[in-house]
């Protein structure tokens, strides 16, 4: 089950955010060795947790599987103000209804092979489609690996690449936007053997969230 | 060479727009005239001993001797290029890929392929989440890329590679129709319009004024012979301008 949960309920089940913050540092300081994010008491936050941003979070049980993490491009994000220098120059959309796509995660433990045809891979990306939707968003910037960037085509997003890809931290990355078009949803779950929606949109707290309203131009 | 970042983009923009493995194919040869290659091949790896390289190509524009020949000689098991696309993410040279898998008969694949002008190339590999490998390689008699060519290279295989998948499922699907001369905003109104969304909501989504997205769904509808929006979209479903 996949939950979508904004900073702002996200202090409202303390309980839960604390369980998603230990599986970030497991994933991104444990695993992954990003060693600039490790805190001593075992949870992962940064100053882009604020209740303007929005956590899909994958759930067994409960236990967190899988997690990303959605930032607002109208506020400070990763690519304006930690690596600006990935666009070298060149404009990257921004507006109420493009986010930021970022920290996103599964549990090694349930990715049978590294090359990650498992049972929540799929349906975690599937969760952040369907949350894109859900909010009314245009599209999503995301910094990844070129190799994420032909699988985020096949699985029916039309992404443009902001920038030619370089060399980062040991590996390669590229700045895209991916944006979400009609047939998005259905090619993910096409793709990955889905019957219907993955994402519990029930829990979420409907009086209280914050649709995105006011449209702006693309090239906002 | 005039500023390589936006020449990739132009390049990348042409190829997005192509609609049949015709123009993907006269895209990248007109690209290899500015990347300085000769042949270029996109293409799946096989995944059972009896599918060769040619079964499982794309997009082919490798010179035809060289292809029967690699396939005559039952190269794919010994090309070092195909083993390293196997074992790394990383785009890379092919003299690199055989520097790291070096052994006689992945010497003699690369000693033969120089006899057919391919005496170096630049590989990028694609690994599907399903496990599947595939690969996008550019040969030339004489290949050097700077840094930024690289990384220009590298993206113009990515949306190479995301094209030729595109039109092969549509050959594999046998829609071979022309899309009746629908305009691209035309499409994305219809696909918006099929999704269940009014004019007023494309309009939103789109950034255009409603009375914009009736003017193309009604131009949409005159190109597709249809009275009404519901047979439009029927209609361009039947064609596979919409999925």
């Amino acid at each position: 089950m996949f939950k979508l949960i904004s900073g702002q309920d996200g202090s409202e089940d303390p309980n839960l955010m604390d369980k998603v913050y230990r599986f970030r540092h497991d994933f991104f300081v444990e695993h992954l060795k990003w060693e600039a994010c490790r805190k001593p008491d075992g949870r992962e936050i940064d100053a882009f947790d604020t209740p303007e941003c929005y956590h899909v979070v994958g759930l067994e049980g409960d236990e967190v599987v899988s997690y990303s993490r959605l930032l607002p491009t109208t506020r400070p994000h990763l690519q304006t103000h930690l690596y600006p220098e990935i666009l070298k120059g060149a404009p990257a959309p921004s507006g109420p209804r493009i986010f930021e796509w970022t920290r996103c995660a599964v549990a090694p433990s349930k990715r049978e092979s590294s090359r990650g045809a498992d049972a929540v891979s799929g349906p975690s990306f599937t969760a952040v489609a369907e949350a894109a939707e859900f909010l009314g968003l245009e599209g999503l910037l995301v910094q990844t690996h070129p190799i994420l960037v032909s699988r985020l085509m096949t699985f029916g997003w039309d992404v443009e690449a902001l920038a030619l890809p370089c060399p980062y931290d040991g590996s390669t990355i590229l700045p895209i936007c991916a944006r979400l078009m009609p047939e998005t949803i259905d090619t993910h779950r096409q793709v990955f053997g889905l019957s219907g929606s993955v994402l519990d949109i029930d829990t979420f707290d409907l009086p209280r969230r914050r649709r995105i309203e006011a449209p702006r131009r693309r090239s906002a | 060479m005039p500023d390589i970042r936006q020449t990739s983009f132009d390049i990348i923009h042409r190829l997005r727009a192509t609609r049949s493995r015709a123009e993907v194919y006269a895209e990248l040869r007109a690209a290899g005239r500015i990347f300085g290659y000769d042949a270029f091949l996109i293409g799946g790896l096989p995944q059972t001993e009896a599918e060769g390289l040619l079964d499982c190509a794309m997009i082919t524009g490798w010179p035809d001797a060289w292809s029967r020949r690699y396939h005559c000689q039952g190269y794919l098991h010994q090309d070092p290029v195909i083993r390293q696309i196997r074992r790394t993410t990383e785009p890379f040279l092919w003299t690199d890929a055989a520097r790291l898998h070096e052994d006689p008969n992945g010497a003699r694949v690369m000693d033969e392929a120089r006899g057919f002008g391919l005496r170096d190339g630049f590989c990028v590999p694609f690994h599907d989440l399903d496990g599947r490998e595939a690969g996008v390689s550019f040969g030339s008699d004489r290949l050097s890329l700077s840094e930024d060519e690289r990384a220009g290279l590298h993206l113009v295989a990515i949306y190479a590679m995301s094209k030729a998948r595109a039109v092969s499922a549509l050959r594999a699907k046998g829609e071979f129709e022309p899309p009746g001369g629908l305009t691209d905003r035309e499409i994305e109104c219809l696909k918006w319009s099929a999704a269940g969304k009014s004019a007023w909501d494309t309009g939103q989504i789109l950034a255009i004024s409603s009375r914009t997205v009736e003017a193309h769904l009604a131009s949409a509808a005159r190109k597709l012979n249809a009275v009404n929006r519901v047979q439009s979209i029927a209609e361009a479903l039947r064609r596979g301008i919409i999925a």
